[in-house]
């Protein structure tokens, strides 16, 4: 199962990705806010993993830019985005987009 | 001879009537001298009222400053004293509010990376694995420590009530050369000493100018090469004290030398951990004991100096009074 990865923090991305494989994921990880869409254009992702605090673009914006376009089918794809980021780093939510 | 005769009853009416008639009149005088006079004071006060309804209605936590162009002169001096007083305590307000903000960012991002390692160490069956997550998780714990530490002293720079003092800056400039011996030596950093081997007195205070100084050089040694070359300058001007850190590591973008300083800002060509904090830290305190903080890279090409600029012990106490409240 493909995940993307968005988060800035070095440490904390790192050892997300380790886990997160650990667990039996494929995880691709970018670093900058601009790079999520270029990525998911890219590849099929069944869920994406947003820091909200993401250089570049914020993940706010990022997911705002999410739901309002459709790549690839995603759209109709079951996709679930979980932010962890700075300001709600121990208070992980889910929502559909 | 003419005798005029008058009866006692008639006199005693004419006594009564003129007293009657002078107490009457100053009843009057009296009512319209008070009345004019509530009349007056109530116009006067008029303004007073207005600010104290003013005043009352607000909100407990607007300290925006009362408009005293309206109250009367006599009391203007007043609202002005409240105004700076409301200043103040809107300046320990917003240091505090941003002291939390600084404090969610700094501490949630270790706790959920440690959480991170933690997990994943309890999960995995490997040994060796275990060994790496639990090495990572003690050099994350040793750095979420620095940051709370770094945090903190910035708190207390922040919100400290400095009484400046001579501080000789020569015996600080050791001091702390001292305390970053061991951490110098493991990066085989060869520490210099540049400066007059007299005592050097600045107007400042001793604990969180050693403060600064210390997140200067922790800064420098970090970012020198393996093998580099940090130095500690002191220098005296006419009109300043100079401490100087110099290393030569890669320097700052130059687009970027203007922002140093700001918390939580770091230079994009580091590759290093760190909290952004230092140099908050030190331009803290060099504000507070009345001087400011320089950055700027090495003519030659390499590495970057950061100066922290004080006044002299001997300060005209206009001037220290000047820069201070610039500085605040």
């Amino acid at each position: 199962m493909p995940l993307l990865l968005a988060e800035d923090e070095q440490e904390l991305a790192d050892w997300l990705y380790r886990a997160l494989k650990q667990n039996g994921y494929i995880v691709d990880w970018v670093n900058d806010g601009r790079m999520v869409e270029p990525s998911i254009r890219q590849v099929k992702y069944d869920a994406l993993i947003l820091d909200l605090g993401l250089p570049g673009i914020d993940g706010h914006s990022v997911l705002a830019r999410l739901r309002n376009i459709s790549v690839n089918g995603c759209a109709s794809a079951p996709m679930r985005a979980i932010w962890a980021g700075r300001s709600e780093a121990l208070r992980p939510q889910t929502s559909a987009w | 001879m003419i005798q005029v005769a008058e009866t006692v009853a008639s006199r005693n009416h004419f006594v009564n009537q003129l007293l009657t008639q002078a107490v009457r009149r100053d009843i009057i005088m009296l009512l319209v001298a008070g009345g004019l006079l509530a009349v007056v004071l109530n116009l006067t006060l008029q303004p007073l009222v207005r600010l104290r309804d003013d005043v009352r209605g607000r909100s407990p936590i607007d300290l925006h400053p009362i408009e005293s162009a309206a109250v009367p002169v006599d009391v203007r001096p007043l609202v002005e004293a409240i105004n700076i007083h409301m200043a103040r305590t809107r300046h320990a307000v917003e240091a505090r509010s941003r002291f939390i903000d600084d404090a969610s960012h700094q501490l949630r991002t270790p706790l959920a990376t440690l959480r991170t390692q933690l997990d994943y160490a309890l999960r995995e069956n490997d040994p060796d694995n275990i060994r790496i997550a639990l090495d990572a998780i003690s050099r994350q714990l040793d750095d979420a420590t620095r940051r709370t530490n770094q945090m903190l002293s910035l708190a207390r720079a922040d919100a400290a009530e400095v009484v400046l003092d001579a501080v000789d800056l020569q015996s600080l400039a050791q001091q702390v050369a001292r305390e970053v011996l061991h951490s110098a030596r493991e990066k085989r950093i060869d520490l210099e000493f540049d400066g007059p081997e007299d005592p050097l007195p600045a107007l400042g205070h001793a604990g969180l100018l050693c403060e600064a100084a210390l997140n200067l050089l922790h800064n420098a040694i970090r970012f020198a090469p393996e093998g580099g070359r940090v130095v500690i300058g002191l220098q005296a001007l006419p009109d300043a004290v100079l401490l100087s850190v110099t290393d030569n590591g890669p320097g700052i973008p130059p687009d970027q030398l203007p922002r140093m300083g700001e918390r939580f800002f770091r230079a994009r060509n580091t590759l290093l951990d760190g909290s952004g904090l230092g140099l908050a830290i030190a331009r803290s305190v060099a504000t507070q004991c009345g001087g400011k903080l320089t950055i700027a890279n090495m003519a030659s090409g390499t590495g970057c100096v950061a100066t922290l600029h004080l006044l002299h012990a001997d300060a005209d106490r206009q001037v220290i009074d000047r820069m201070v409240s610039l500085s605040s």
